[in-house]
């Protein structure tokens, strides 16, 4: 009985770990890890330890002066298997799911994958324009695919993201657009403000009058104002407002005095103090990460791709 | 007599604003299904586009294929003519476009295929990255109809649903088609040797 036991077990264990090795290296969009950054600037997910680190430290600073100089926000996907084997579909994938890019939509991401011998370089629709699927092509057939060949990936990626950067520092129309984001949220915010403010200060004096209004011995709303008077106490720290009405109900007539303090201490209103203190808005949600914070990308299905 | 005068009112008032945001509704639906609709059309024509490039560049390497180049402009002068109005997208019209753009793709695939007998055609860089724009406009055209069919999707919601569709009778918001997965494709490209 122990023996079938142990014999259960072992089974069990290898099995697993045979799925466990069957499934290393063949990733989906929902299991790819995104790239882990400590310390430093990091565009690229390499879970399978395909690019060395000196290669990645290249690629990083040549992808992080194309974000810096043109805004161009990229993601490099190294693995070695992806699952159903459609390199497009799932950088689309990617992509969309974290909005690789920003509101200019110029996302991209470059996938390889090393077993399945694919490789796709994905544009984003603002990209498109500047990086056309011809031209990604012919990066692809001069650059990346003879080093694929020798199974160079380092190098392969490293030029890759050479080229890319060569064709895009040439396009001065494409350039790294001003973050005006912070700044239209706060002057819509301070619009919203000053019209709930406005909103809430005319409902407060409707209130006050249609109170005033009442009779205090009919219970009619029918008081009507006759006669106003101001009046400031010697030592002028108060002013008086002595108001008259009289009900047009019942006839009766009926005054009521109103104190304003000149001192200044607590003129200030029932708006004051508070003030509005930390950031109105905030950062865009998605996965994010630094070298990337990703949000707003979207694709449109532009780039090239093949296998070698 | 005067409470239940304010009753009809409020319930008439609520009445109007639900009719109003409902037909608000329908609009903006609408407007999105025919902008998904132009980007679709739009994908549509930048891969007819490409052809004569396409053409020219078979052209240079495979001159007896004179039947082909022919066909393949007859069908695109027909594709690019091909249009319909967003008010129009019934299934009847969906069915002439999908069809007609079907005919184009095939075409395109047995220009594609002739490079199969050209080796020095399929080397050539000109050729290749003219493959990568065809297959990137394919990939578009994926992503445009995609898009486009869900937008439909959420549009016919609205139109068809009860209350919803009272307001899309009086006003006319009329069920719009989707596009269906490539019905001209049912008629397989005729592969002759």
């Amino acid at each position: 009985m122990n023996k079938f036991i142990a014999k259960a077990v072992t089974i069990i264990a290898l099995s697993l770990a045979i799925a466990a090795t069957l499934h290393a290296g063949v990733y989906t969009p929902d299991n790819l890890p995104l790239p882990i950054s400590s310390h430093k600037v990091n565009y690229i997910t390499n879970p399978d330890n395909i690019l060395s680190s000196t290669a990645m430290d290249s690629i990083n600073s040549t992808l992080s002066v194309l974000e810096q100089e043109k805004g161009v926000k990229s993601l490099v996907i190294v693995i070695e298997s992806i699952e159903g084997d459609d390199p497009y579909e799932f950088a689309m994938e990617i992509g969309n799911k974290y909005g690789v890019g920003n509101k200019q939509n110029t996302g991209l991401i470059i996938v390889l994958a090393t077993v399945d011998r694919s490789y796709y370089i994905l544009t984003g629709e603002g990209l498109e324009k500047f990086l056309p699927d011809a031209l990604c092509k012919r990066i692809e057939n001069r650059v990346m695919v003879p080093q694929l060949k020798k199974s160079n990936w380092d190098a392969a990626i490293l030029h890759t993201a050479r080229a890319i950067y060569d064709t895009l520092n040439g396009e001065s129309e494409l350039q790294r657009e001003e973050n005006n984001e912070y700044g239209n949220k706060v002057v819509i915010a301070i619009i919203l403000i000053t019209v709930s403010l406005l909103l809430i200060l005319i409902i407060f004096v409707c209130f006050e009058k249609w109170k005033d209004k009442e009779c205090p011995h009919c219970k009619q709303r029918k008081l009507q104002l006759t006669n106003r008077e101001f009046k400031t106490n010697k030592i002028g720290t108060r002013k008086l407002i002595i108001k008259r009405y009289k009900c047009s109900s019942c006839g009766k007539e009926v005054t009521r005095r109103y104190y304003i303090d000149l001192t200044g201490n607590n003129n200030t209103g029932p708006f004051a103090g508070g003030g509005f203190s930390g950031r109105i808005g905030g950062g865009f949600s998605g996965g994010s990460f630094r070298g990337g914070s990703f949000g707003g990308g979207s694709f449109g299905g532009g780039g090239a791709g093949g296998r070698f | 007599m005067k409470k239940s005068t304010i009753i009809v009112i409020a319930i008439l008032a609520v009445v109007v604003i639900w009719a109003i945001s409902a037909y608000n509704g329908m609009v903006t639906l609408e407007e999105s299904v025919s902008k998904a609709w132009s980007d679709v059309e739009t994908t549509y024509q930048r891969r007819a586009d490409l052809i004569p490039n396409l053409v020219n560049t078979v052209k240079g390497y495979a001159t007896h294929e004179s039947n082909t180049f022919q066909e393949v402009a007859a069908v695109r002068a027909k594709a690019t003519q091909m249009t319909i109005p967003a008010e129009e997208l019934t299934e009847e019209n969906m069915r002439k476009f999908s069809q007609t753009m079907g005919e184009m793709n095939s075409a395109l695939s047995r220009l594609i295929a002739i490079s199969e007998s050209y080796p020095e055609l399929k080397a050539s860089e000109n050729f290749s990255e003219l493959q990568a724009q065809i297959e990137g406009t394919e990939n578009r055209i994926n992503e445009a109809r995609k898009k486009y069919n869900a937008s439909v999707k959420d549009y016919n919601i609205a139109v068809r649903r009860f209350p919803g569709n009272i307001i899309a009778g009086i006003f006319g918001f009329h069920k719009k088609a989707e596009f269906k997965s490539n019905e001209g494709a049912e008629i397989a490209p005729e592969v002759s040797f």
